[in-house]
């Protein structure tokens, strides 16, 4: 699964470490959720997207092999 | 937002009982050490026992202490890690009597003692190696 984190991290200039205090998890989560080796669930998904002033949709995406 | 570090870390210890577990084991070491000498030959296999299970306690502290942040990726990696030592365990008890026959090996048996920390040992290893390889 694609993700847009990163992108919306650096468009509101904000660090790995602000958006994980955000949304309460650890940096490496948000690092790991970044280089595509954890898919966060629905909750973390959600709150990464609520955290963005956006969807989900907009940022997680399907890839054809999910 | 809400923090999902309570609710993720709930049913494990404050990260702080990594420094008792880790001082227990300390302890047991050197308690062993001192105690050495005053033990007779029939109190060796007591003594053995009660350390080995003193170490186990402080490996399991540190087994079961929740991270700085525990979220859902650490409880993730925990399930991963535990089910590796799980299996690392049955590996154990299949190789561990053939490995002792080719060394000539009188002992074919192992004990839970061991068993248990083995497991233990291999599950903390596990686990600290996917966290730091996710940094």
């Amino acid at each position: 699964m694609k993700n847009t984190v990163k992108v919306e991290r650096a468009k509101q200039n904000i660090t790995q470490q602000e958006l994980a205090d955000k949304i309460g998890v650890s940096r490496q989560t948000i690092n790991s959720v970044e280089t595509q080796k954890y898919i966060p669930s629905t909750v973390l998904a959600l709150k990464i997207a609520h955290a963005f002033n956006t969807t989900v949709n907009a940022i997680f995406e399907l890839e054809d092999e999910d | 937002m809400k923090s999902t570090t309570s609710k993720y870390g709930r049913g494990l210890f404050p990260s702080y009982f990594k420094f008792i577990g880790l001082a227990v084991i300390v302890l047991s070491f050197v308690a062993a050490f001192f105690i050495r000498p005053h033990v007779t030959a029939d109190q060796k296999p007591l003594a053995k026992t009660i350390t080995i299970n003193v170490i186990i306690v402080g490996l399991f502290l540190i087994a079961w202490t929740r991270s700085k942040v525990e979220d859902e990726m650490s409880v993730h990696l925990r399930f991963q890690s535990m089910a590796i030592s799980f299996l690392f365990g049955i590996m154990f008890c299949l190789f561990h009597p053939v490995a002792g026959y080719f060394i000539d090996d009188t002992d074919l048996d192992i004990s839970g003692q061991q068993l248990v920390m083995t497991m233990l040992l291999f599950f903390i290893f596990t686990y600290t190696i996917k966290r730091r390889s996710n940094k």
